[in-house]
């Protein structure tokens, strides 16, 4: 039964392949296929098939789109996952979606994030009204929630560029609580030395029922000025969030802060202040970063509050240098170094507080090239092995005609543990496509050790 | 000019030579037994991190200070959560067998006023790299969710099931007429939004980017029951009989 299913997604692709080649349309079909072997000798051989995706994207007159295709993990039905189509007239593009995390403003600060808003099935209008500046108005269903946006730049007139959106979305009477949010943004140009830029944004959940319109406290400031005179350039802003703005919808990293970017010629100076503005400031942390040429230095001084409750143990400093070579063999190399708070007594490196010696270098030769890394710390990272250890790390490719060979090899000693994980691929041209074999998984961040597993992906171009 | 860069290379092979033994350089060795890696002793482990054998709960166990962690800074794509990390080393002659590192989450420690902290290991359950079978008790006092796709509505993003206690265990009941054979995959989420990331638990270890678990029905059913122990890190199911 289940060969027989393999059968048929290799037939659609077929099919689907000849249906776009036939009608003038460019293109790719990608297909990946990835079989883990067992760890356990009972499981079903086709369900070791974990994964069977097919990627289609095609462009025409007017018209271009993307849809994938996946083998469902639950009842092995093959389902259009997600999909996206454009289609152009004149100086209107519509937009469908389905499955799509594809909401988002270009404003300041970003501020409606596609991440937060996450997958839609809807519609997007985007027209350029050439003087009458741009529209983006977005009508999807959000999880059943009814969501509109609407993004309207104005036509720039005499430097000064400005923007403003509104953002509503709504359930049904059971859900009372609707969000709603409000923004405006500026940019003016008119003097190179000063332009200042910045943007307000209102944000708010209400219940329909009380509706009471009720804005304090629903509001974020963004401002600042930033200019160049000479070789000199200089950046200021500080964002101020009140209390009851809804986050909701607005990526993660907004965060009041204070920021200062200066520069002059190859020199640059960054200064990053994180706060939490109240009638007692809380100061958190100062982020310092000094880029001259290819070194970088950065210190940051943690502030338990205030400037008075400076704390050396969770302050951090590192110094950074890469460097390009000509000469055989290596290519371009980087040595860092990294260190959390003090020691009092530096004899021991066992007990020492995080502390990391990082070198890295491209290299070249016989026709091969790649990277190598080596870590030395504790903990080696903090997100990947987050204890005392050392890593090896060394990849190596190279092409052969129509071949491209790729491998590498991952290795890390902690006190009493080894952890080694490796990849390797073997691709080959074809005329209008290609074709990949590999064994593993390459991702070594995720996979500490090594995956059993093997797969194909080929891709065509019509 | 030549010489530099002669110098140069000669200088990184040296580094990459020497520092190719630097933990070994260390000699950092245990004698067998259970031990505990945490920041207080900078993830090295000495003779009073050893955990103790409970008879009561056929588990092994250490208690600690809370006071005693430091937390790292995991900057989650522009949001910051504080984590402190630990291990658990089990030296035996026959292969050591060492988990991954398991995150303690500051916010809760903090909104329970926790002074201690108990770390739990089964060494029948772990295995080597992964957090199986190793846990801590600040584990039960944070909701968890059970998140996937077995069929009708994905429950990754929304609806996903609040796991319940019931004697120190999570629980988390999923109707529906499943049949033998059926698979699918889940994860188990830290709250209802995934965050922190870094806690997302795959029934293997804790990360933000695991693949996600997969089951395997082993009759038709129409309820599945999972069970979460969070204390060392242990998911099984239970699939209830159809009559």
């Amino acid at each position: 039964m289940k060969a027989k299913k393999l059968l048929l997604i290799s037939l659609i692709v077929f099919s689907v392949t000849l249906f776009f080649g036939s009608v003038d349309l460019g293109g790719s079909v990608e297909f990946n296929l990835n079989f883990e072997f067992p760890e356990e000798e009972d499981s079903n051989f086709y369900s070791n098939f974990n994964k069977a995706d097919l990627y289609f994207k095609f462009f025409g007159d007017g018209l271009r789109g993307e849809f994938n295709l996946n083998k469902d993990s639950y009842d092995n039905k093959l389902r259009v996952s997600s999909s996206e189509f454009t289609f152009n007239l004149n100086n209107v593009d519509l937009t469908t979606y389905w499955n799509r995390k594809s909401v988002s403003t270009d404003d300041w600060l970003k501020i409606v994030n596609n991440e937060k808003v996450g997958e839609i099935n809807g519609i997007k209008v985007y027209s350029d009204l050439d003087k009458f500046g741009k529209l983006n108005f977005y009508a999807v269903d959000k999880n059943g929630y009814f969501f509109n946006l609407l993004h309207y730049r104005l036509p720039e007139f005499a430097k000064i560029n400005t923007s403003i959106l509104y953002l509503k979305d709504y359930k049904n009477m059971r859900t009372p609580k609707y969000n709603e949010l409000m923004g405006f943004d500026f940019d003016i140009g008119i003097f190179e030395a000063i332009k200042p830029y910045g943007e307000v944004v209102f944000s708010y959940q209400q219940d329909i029922r009380e509706a009471s319109y009720n804005i304090d406290n629903n509001y974020l400031l963004f401002g600042g000025v930033r200019g160049k005179v000479g070789d000199f350039s200089y950046n200021f802003n500080t964002t101020y969030i009140a209390d009851k703005f809804y986050k909701g919808y607005s990526p993660d990293s907004l965060e009041e802060n204070i920021f200062l970017d200066t520069s002059y010629k190859n020199v640059r100076l960054t200064n990053k202040l994180e706060l939490n503005f109240g009638e007692d400031n809380y100061i958190d942390r100062l982020r310092t970063n000094l880029y001259i040429n290819n070194f970088e230095l950065y210190v940051s001084p943690d502030f338990e509050g205030s400037f008075s409750d400076f704390n050396l143990d969770g302050s951090e400093m590192s110094v950074t240098y890469s460097h390009n070579l000509s000469i055989p063999f290596f290519t371009w190399y980087k040595i860092s170094l990294y260190k959390q708070g003090w020691e009092d007594d530096w004899t021991d490196i066992k007990h020492y507080k995080p502390f990391r010696i990082y070198l890295e270098g491209n290299y070249k030769a016989l026709g091969f090239s790649g990277n190598m890394k080596y870590i030395f710390g504790n903990p080696v990272s903090d997100e990947f092995f987050q204890a005392f250890g050392e890593l090896y790390y060394i990849d190596v490719s190279r092409n052969f005609n129509k071949f491209s060979v790729m491998g590498k090899l991952q290795y890390i000693q902690g006190i009493v543990e080894k952890r080694f994980t490796a990849y390797a691929e073997v691709g080959y041209n074809l005329p209008n496509g290609n074709i990949k074999f590999y064994v593993g998984d390459g991702d070594f961040e995720k996979t500490l050790q090594f995956e059993r597993q093997i797969g194909v992906t080929t891709t065509f171009y019509f | 000019m030549r010489k530099k860069y002669l110098y140069v290379l000669l200088g990184f092979s040296l580094l990459f030579v020497l520092s190719g033994c630097m933990m070994n350089l260390l000699g950092i060795t245990l004698d067998p037994g259970i031990y505990l890696g945490y920041s207080k002793n900078n993830n090295v482990p000495d003779i009073e991190d050893q955990l103790t054998y409970d008879e009561s709960l056929g588990l092994y166990k250490i208690t600690i200070n809370a006071s005693d962690l430091t937390y790292s800074e995991i900057d989650e794509e522009g949001t910051k959560y504080y984590l402190s990390y630990y291990k658990i080393f089990h030296v035996k002659d026959d292969g050591n067998v060492v988990s991954s590192s398991i995150p303690i989450w500051k916010d809760i420690v903090e909104a329970n006023n926790i002074e201690t902290i108990t770390i739990y290991a089964d060494t029948k359950k772990m295995k080597d790299g992964k957090a199986v079978g190793v846990g801590d008790d600040t584990k039960l006092l944070q909701d968890w969710y059970f998140a996937g796709d077995w069929g009708g509505k994905p429950t990754w993003e929304e609806d996903a099931v609040k796991f319940q206690e019931e004697d120190g265990i999570l629980i988390a009941k999923v109707q529906k007429d499943f049949n033998a054979g059926d698979t699918f995959e889940y994860k188990i989420k830290p709250s209802d939004n995934w965050r922190p990331w870094s806690m997302i638990f795959n029934a293997e270890i804790y990360s933000r980017d695991s693949s996600n678990a997969v089951y395997t029905l082993k009759s038709d059913t129409d309820e599945l029951t999972v069970h979460f122990d969070p204390k060392i890190s242990f998911v099984w199911f239970v699939e209830s009989e159809v009559n």
